[in-house]
C-alpha cells in the first residue's frame, strides 16, 4: 500500500536580516491512508511550518528550499513542493484533498461572514454550484460535528458561538469536501479539557466515517498517546525520533524524547516533591544554526567532538522505529542530504 | 497538615457579582455570578490547588483574595503572627500594610512584566514601594533573589524582551518573593510554558516553598500539574466550589460527578491505557443565565429530579473531604488509576 502523503527531505528556510532560520531542515515522514501521524515538539521546533509547507501557505520570507511532498490524488501523485504548481492547481487541492484546522478558532474564522457562508464558500469552490444543495450539505455537516439546531446556527456569526462550538464549525468547514488528509494544528490547545475530550472524540469518529488520514500537530504528549498511530518527534527543525506510538512511549531512544516523557507530571504516577526530569537550558536560537545535533548542549549524554561536530542521520533501531542520535548509530547526515559514516577518533 | 494548626487564610462566603447592564441608561438587568459563596481555608506551608475550566471563577477567587478586585460579599481572613485582618474589609491604606505578605505570580510571562523596565527595577519595585531596603542592601537582596530563582545576575540590566518565556517566569517569581510574602497566589504559572521548561519551574516552586516558608494558592486547569504541586485540591464549576479534599483522596476517590468527568477527560500519556472516556454533554453553564438547582445537572450523567429542583448541600463525605452533590458518597465514581491501586 502506498502512503497517502510522502514527505522527503523537506527544507523550509526563512532568510531574515539576522540570518537564516532553518525552520524545517530535512524532514521526512509518511502518512498512510486512514492513519493518524502525530507531529510533536516544543514551540519553535518546526511542526507548524511543516504543516504550512504541505498546505503551501508558508508566510514570507519563508520558502521551501528543497525536498518533495508527494500526495496521492486519485491514482496520480502530485509533488506539492514543486514550485511549478500554479496557484489555481494548489487551490484545487486545498480544501478538497487536504484541509487544515488551526489552533485559534476565533482568528481563523471570518468575523463578518455567517457560519453558513463560510461553509458554502468551500463547497462552491469544490463540490457544487447549487445554493440549495450547498445549504443542505452545510446543515448536514454542522449536525455531524454536533451542533444543535444547525438550521438556525447556519445564519449566525462566529462571535455568537463558544470556543468549542467555533472549533466544531472549523472542523465542519475543513471536512465539508471530504478531504483525504486533515491537518490538525493544535486544534484543542485553546479549549477546556472536557471540550477537548469532545473534539478528540469527534475527529476520531469522522476519521472512521470519511476514511481520512490525519496529521495531528500538538505539544501535548497525552493527546498524542490517545489519538495517534505513529509519531514523529521534532526538535529544532528536524525529526529526531520516528516510530509507532507504542515504541515512542514505551521504548523511547533519543535522549530528548526520553527526558521529555519524564518531564511531564503524570496523573496518579507523580509524587509531590519528587523532582521532574527537567531538560536543562532552553532551545537554542534557530538563527544560523551550525551543522550539529541541535540537542547537544542540553543533552546529558553528549559526546564531545561528535555531537557538536556533525548532524546525526535518522537510523533504524527497531522495526518501524528510527532515531537521529550518535548513541545509536554512526551515520552522519551530510549537507547535501546524503549519508556518511562517523570516524571516531580514539579518545 | 494537621487540622489543629490555625489557617493562614480563611475565605468565608466569598462572592463576586458583575452587573449585566442594558439599554441607554445602563440599567442593571441581572447579575453575572463569577464567584458565588465560596469558602475554604489554606494552612501555613500548604499548597491548595484550585482547578476549574475557563469561566469557572478560579482567577476571580485569587484576585478577590488579594483585593485586586473588590468582592461583592464575604470575608477573607488573613492570620499572621497573632494578628488577623479581613482583607475584604480593609481600606486601601490598611491594605498597603498587608500587601507585602500576599503576592501574585501571573500566567503570561509576556504581558505581566513592564517592557520598559530593566529586570533589576522589576524585581526591586515591590521592595522600594514598601520601603524595605535601599542602596547596596537593595542591590544585594535583588541579586540574591535573582540568583535563587536561576537568573544570571549579570543580566539584570537587560529588559524583559531579551529573556525567554521560562526566564521571564523566573523574573515574575523573584518579584513575587521580593517582599518576603507568606502567601502566594499563582495563577496558571506554568501553562504558557513548554514541557521541558514547565518542569524546571515546577521543580523550583516547591524548593522555594520550603526555603521561604511559603503558602500557595495554585490556580490551574492542568490536573496533572495540580496533582503534582498540591496538598489539597478545590474544584470549581461556574462560580461555586463543587469538591475539596486532599490531593490523594480527590484523585483516587472523587465524590462529585464533575470531578470524575474532569479526571476522565485528561488525555493520559499511556497509549495502552485506552479506557472509556466520560464525554460530557453540552457546555459549561452560562454564569449570566444559570440552570435551576445544581448548576451541573444539565451535563450530569447521574442527574435526577432533585438535582433540577434544589441546589445541593455542601456534604462532608469523609473527614476533610467535602462535595456539593445530592448523591455525594452514594455514587461509585471512576478515579485515576495509580500504580498501587
Amino acid at each position: 500500500m502506498n502512503p497517502l502523503l510522502d514527505v522527503r527531505n523537506l527544507k523550509t528556510h526563512f532568510r531574515t536580516s539576522d540570518g537564516i532560520v532553518k525552520a524545517v531542515d530535512g524532514v521526512s515522514f509518511t502518512v498512510d491512508p486512514q492513519e493518524t501521524l502525530g507531529l510533536i515538539g516544543e514551540s519553535g521546533c518546526g511542526k507548524s511550518v511543516t504543516a504550512h509547507s504541505i498546505m503551501r501557505i508558508v508566510p514570507r520570507p519563508g520558502q521551501i528550499e528543497g525536498g518533495e511532498i508527494h500526495m496521492e490524488l486519485e491514482g496520480e501523485t502530485v509533488d506539492l513542493a514543486d514550485s511549478a504548481l500554479s496557484g489555481s492547481e494548489l487551490r484545487a487541492i486545498r480544501g478538497r484533498d487536504i484541509s487544515m484546522v488551526f489552533q485559534e478558532p476565533m482568528t481563523s474564522l471570518s468575523p463578518v461572514h455567517s457560519i453558513g457562508n463560510q461553509i458554502r464558500e468551500t463547497l462552491f469552490l469544490h463540490r457544487t454550484r447549487d445554493r440549495k444543495e450547498a445549504d443542505e450539505i452545510a446543515v448536514d455537516m454542522l449536525a455531524r460535528v454536533g451542533i444543535a439546531n444547525p438550521q438556525q446556527r447556519i445564519n449566525e456569526y462566529p462571535h455568537q458561538l463558544s470556543g468549542g462550538m467555533r472549533q466544531r464549525v472549523m472542523i465542519a468547514i475543513a471536512l465539508a469536501c471530504r478531504p483525504r488528509l486533515l491537518i490538525a494544528d493544535e486544534p484543542t490547545t485553546a479549549l477546556d479539557v472536557t471540550v477537548q475530550a469532545q473534539i478528540l472524540e469527534l475527529i476520531n469518529d469522522l476519521q472512521d466515517e470519511f476514511h481520512m488520514s490525519v496529521l495531528y500537530i500538538t505539544h501535548d504528549l497525552g493527546v498524542i498517546a490517545e489519538v495517534c498511530d505513529r509519531v514523529a518527534v521534532m526538535y529544532l527543525g528536524r525529526v529526531v525520533e520516528y516510530g509507532t506510538v507504542r515504541e515512542i512511549f514505551y521504548n523511547p531512544q533519543h535522549p530528548y524524547t526520553v527526558r521529555l516523557l519524564r518531564s511531564i507530571p503524570k496523573l496518579g504516577h507523580t509524587k509531590k516533591g519528587e523532582p521532574l526530569a527537567a531538560i536543562r537550558g532552553t532551545v537554542p536560537s534557530p538563527i544560523n544554526q551550525p551543522p550539529l545535533c541541535g540537542f547537544h548542549d542540553r543533552c546529558e549524554e553528549v559526546m564531545e567532538g561528535v555531537c557538536d561536530r556533525h548532524i546525526p542521520a535518522l537510523a533504524e533501531v527497531a522495526d518501524r522505529h528510527q532515531v537521529r542520535c550518535f548513541l545509536h548509530s554512526d551515520s552522519i547526515q551530510l549537507e547535501d542530504g546524503s549519508i556518511g559514516t562517523l570516524e571516531r577518533t580514539p579518545a | 497538615m494537621s487540622e489543629r494548626t490555625k489557617p493562614l487564610v480563611e475565605v468565608r462566603g466569598l462572592s463576586k457579582y458583575y452587573p449585566i447592564e442594558e439599554g441607554m441608561f445602563r440599567r442593571v438587568q441581572g447579575w453575572l455570578k463569577a464567584v458565588d459563596d465560596v469558602s475554604f481555608e489554606i494552612h501555613p506551608g500548604e499548597t491548595l490547588g484550585l482547578v476549574g475550566e475557563s469561566g469557572s471563577g478560579k482567577t476571580t477567587v485569587g484576585r478577590c483574595m488579594l483585593r485586586a478586585v473588590d468582592p461583592t460579599a464575604g470575608e477573607v481572613w488573613f492570620h499572621h503572627e497573632g494578628q488577623s485582618w479581613d482583607m475584604a474589609a480593609l481600606s486601601q491604606k490598611e491594605l498597603l500594610a498587608i500587601r507585602p505578605y500576599a503576592q501574585m505570580i501571573f500566567q503570561d510571562p509576556y504581558s505581566s512584566l513592564d517592557p520598559r523596565l530593566p529586570v533589576f527595577d522589576i524585581i526591586s519595585e515591590p521592595i522600594r514601594t514598601h520601603n524595605m531596603a535601599s542602596g547596596t542592601e537593595l542591590e544585594d537582596q535583588v541579586k540574591h533573589l535573582a540568583a535563587r530563582v536561576g537568573l544570571n545576575i549579570d543580566h539584570l540590566r537587560r529588559y524583559p524582551h531579551a529573556f525567554s518565556g521560562g526566564q521571564r517566569q523566573r523574573i515574575g517569581i523573584a518579584r513575587a518573593l521580593a517582599t518576603q510574602p507568606r502567601l502566594i497566589v499563582a495563577d496558571e504559572p506554568v501553562s504558557a510554558l513548554d514541557a521541558s521548561i514547565q518542569a524546571q519551574i515546577l521543580n523550583l516552586l516547591p524548593e522555594l516553598q520550603r526555603e521561604f516558608g511559603l503558602t500557595f494558592l495554585f490556580i490551574a486547569h492542568d490536573l496533572s500539574v495540580v496533582e503534582y504541586v498540591s496538598d489539597r485540591v478545590a474544584v470549581m464549576y461556574v462560580g461555586r466550589l463543587v469538591e475539596t479534599a486532599s490531593t490523594k483522596r480527590i484523585f483516587s476517590m472523587p465524590s462529585h460527578p464533575y470531578t470524575e468527568a474532569l479526571l476522565s477527560a485528561v488525555p493520559k500519556p499511556e497509549p495502552d491505557q485506552h479506557k472509556e472516556r466520560i464525554v460530557l454533554k453540552g457546555e459549561t453553564a452560562n454564569p449570566a443565565d444559570l440552570p435551576s438547582g445544581c448548576y451541573f445537572h444539565p451535563r450530569c450523567h447521574y442527574a435526577e429530579d432533585i438535582c433540577r429542583r434544589e441546589a445541593p448541600p455542601w456534604v462532608e463525605v469523609a473527614p476533610g473531604h467535602h462535595a456539593a452533590c445530592h448523591f455525594a458518597g452514594e455514587l461509585t465514581l471512576a478515579a485515576i488509576q495509580t500504580p498501587s491501586s
